[in-house]
């Protein structure tokens, strides 16, 4: 059963939220993000924010541990209970993908202290693919506006909490998502030694940008620092990317993902063939974010797409 | 008292060093920040910039600044080279030329005169960043150098870890600082091909990225090009941009004859 709320009660809605909670939604600054906020009005729904939302769960130079003399102490974050508002749902998605490999404490407690508002977009772009990522409804509550209201789907006690004051829906509206842009077969297992993958390859600029602003991207870095009297000392993770040769250098400084080639395959391979075989989900979300970020233009979706058209072609 | 004596002889002996250079890599190493800190773990005997008596005898390492200009500047590599056991190029000029090697690609002598319209008695040479004429061990790239990266190597050689730089591009850090990108904003950054390490001081404030720290050793400079052809700019202002701190290192690179990357 869906709650009910009019749109321009949903400010007043907000601000309870925000006395009790940290609330953390998309805003507009130099960039667009998600942000711990003050006010209701600060929200920016527009557009898909440039910045994922894991940054909240997996913080860049995040500390882990601190050594004093022989003193070592792990280092927990201090969350206040948290609700994120104004997700997407590739954006949601995403953390369900981060839940299947991130099992740490730091990201056990900032997901169990953490309540997901989802909302549905009125304006995917022509980068989303969300559609054809088989997503699935993953909230605590999700949020569909028609008609003046906003039609309010429960997903879990913790959601059904924040809106028992709410009066119920007498008719269950769902909308559906609209992308122009689709993958249409995502079964490339056997196309990866096809020299179609060159083309993309070859105007890579390995510049990160596709994986650092990936919501599912997950891979890291940890380091060890300490002070040189060595009484004192840090250790920090950090994101690191598979496009760049220093993520598989090893000791004696080998790379063993030297070639451009089979960095940019990877990262396809990863989100849409790997993962899934394990995880029985795609790795990627649809979200499009690699896609707007590339500064050549890249679009693999497109490539994925030639393949099938081609097969296709062979099969007649 | 006496303990201490011990401890101080058994620092490692350091110079600091300038060539033709404005001193500004040298006046780096003195900001506060770091400057006690390296005075504590390390001995330094000779630094001309600040110091009167300057030490004659041999060097651990050897810390030189500025670009090859005079044949003058030749001579005093050599002796220093033949001083220290380590010589640790300091900043852009010593580690790729850095602004004076622009001269290269322009006219030699038209640039002089605009410089110096007066004196007819200087020769102008073509600015060469100083492995061309002695051989370097270590590199502390950037205009000026990033007072992080002196600390952390002082800090690596007087705990006998290794030094590296990182062998990823600006962009990378750009990124992780979610700095809206100027590239993709149409502006000529060089970010992609730039080898990172400077916390992506120049994008982060909205300024482009002038590739101070050379060229990225995994750098894909063809593709670079076709982008920004793509994007409408002629090839003559994007090897302008190039050429502004570290042409002759491009340049190189593009021809697959640099040697000293992979350091
Ligand atoms: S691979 Fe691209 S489209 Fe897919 S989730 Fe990552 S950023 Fe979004
Ligand atoms: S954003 Fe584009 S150019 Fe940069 S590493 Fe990813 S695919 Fe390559
Ligand atoms: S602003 Fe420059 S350094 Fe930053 S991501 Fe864009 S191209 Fe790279």
């Amino acid at each position: 059963m869906q709650k009910i709320i009019k749109i321009n009660s949903l400010n007043e809605f907000l601000t309870n939220l925000i006395k009790d909670y940290t609330v953390i939604a998309p805003v507009k600054e130099r960039t667009t993000k998600f942000k711990a906020i003050l006010d209701p009005k600060q929200i920016y729904l527009d557009k898909i924010t440039k910045i994922p939302l894991k940054k909240f769960f997996l913080p860049e130079e995040e500390l882990l541990l601190a050594f004093k003399e022989n003193k070592i102490t792990e280092v927990r974050p201090k969350t206040k209970p948290t609700i994120i508002f104004g997700a997407r749902k590739c954006d949601l998605n995403a953390i369900n993908v981060l839940d299947k490999v991130m099992k740490d404490p730091n990201y056990m407690h900032r997901r169990k202290n953490t309540i997901l508002i989802g909302m549905y977009c009125t304006h995917p772009d022509k980068y989303c693919f969300c559609e054809s990522m088989e997503l699935i409804n993953f909230y605590d509550l999700f949020f569909y506006p028609y008609n003046g209201h906003y039609y309010i789907s429960i997903g879990s006690k913790k959601g059904e909490a924040l809106v028992k004051h709410l009066p119920s829906a007498k008719k269950e509206i769902t909308l559906k998502f609209k992308n122009t842009k689709k993958i249409k077969n995502k079964d490339i297992a056997a196309d990866y030694q096809n020299t179609i993958w060159e083309t993309d390859a070859n105007k890579c600029l390995s510049c990160s940008a596709c994986t650092v602003v990936c919501p599912t991207c997950n891979c890291f870095d940890i380091k060890d620092k300490s002070l040189i009297n060595k009484k004192q000392g840090r250790r920090t993770r950090s994101s690191a990317s598979c496009q760049l040769k220093s993520f598989s250098r090893v000791a004696g400084g080998k790379a063993f993902r030297d070639s451009r080639l089979s960095r940019f395959k990877h990262f396809v391979y990863h989100k849409i063939v790997y993962f899934k075989n394990r995880h029985k989900i795609y790795m990627c979300v649809g979200c499009g974010r690699c896609l707007r970020a590339c500064p050549t233009h890249i679009d693999w979706t497109k490539t994925i797409n030639i393949l099938s058209k081609t097969k296709k072609i062979q099969k007649k | 008292m006496k303990q201490k004596k011990e401890n101080t002889t058994e620092k490692l002996k350091i110079g600091l060093y300038g060539i033709s250079g404005c001193a500004g890599c040298l006046l780096t190493v003195i900001y506060e920040d770091c400057f006690t800190e390296i005075n504590e773990l390390v001995d330094i005997k000779a630094f001309p910039l600040i110091k009167e008596d300057n030490y004659k005898g041999p060097l651990d390492y050897c810390f030189i600044e500025g670009t090859v200009c005079f044949d003058e500047d030749i001579i005093t590599l050599k002796k220093l080279r033949k001083r220290s056991k380590y010589i640790v190029a300091l900043g852009a000029c010593s580690h790729v030329g850095g602004v004076p090697s622009m001269k290269n690609f322009l006219n030699k002598d038209k640039v002089m005169r605009f410089v110096y319209p007066k004196y007819n008695h200087l020769k102008s040479t073509n600015p060469t960043p100083i492995n061309k004429h002695i051989k370097v061990d270590y590199y502390l790239p950037q205009c000026p150098p990033s007072k992080k990266e002196i600390l952390e190597f002082v800090q690596a050689i007087t705990s006998n870890r290794p030094f590296r730089l990182t062998e990823d591009p600006v962009c990378f850090e750009c990124r992780k600082k979610g700095n809206p990108c100027l590239l993709n904003q149409g502006q000529l950054c060089l970010g992609p091909i730039t080898r990172g390490g400077c916390d992506a001081l120049c994008p982060t404030n909205d300024t482009i990225c002038y590739g101070c720290r050379g060229p990225c050793p995994d750098a894909n400079i063809h593709a670079f090009k076709e982008l920004l052809k793509e994007k409408g700019y002629t090839q003559k202002e994007l090897v302008a941009k190039m050429q502004t701190f570290a042409g002759l290192q491009f340049k190189e690179f593009e021809e697959e004859k640099s040697t000293w990357l992979e350091k």
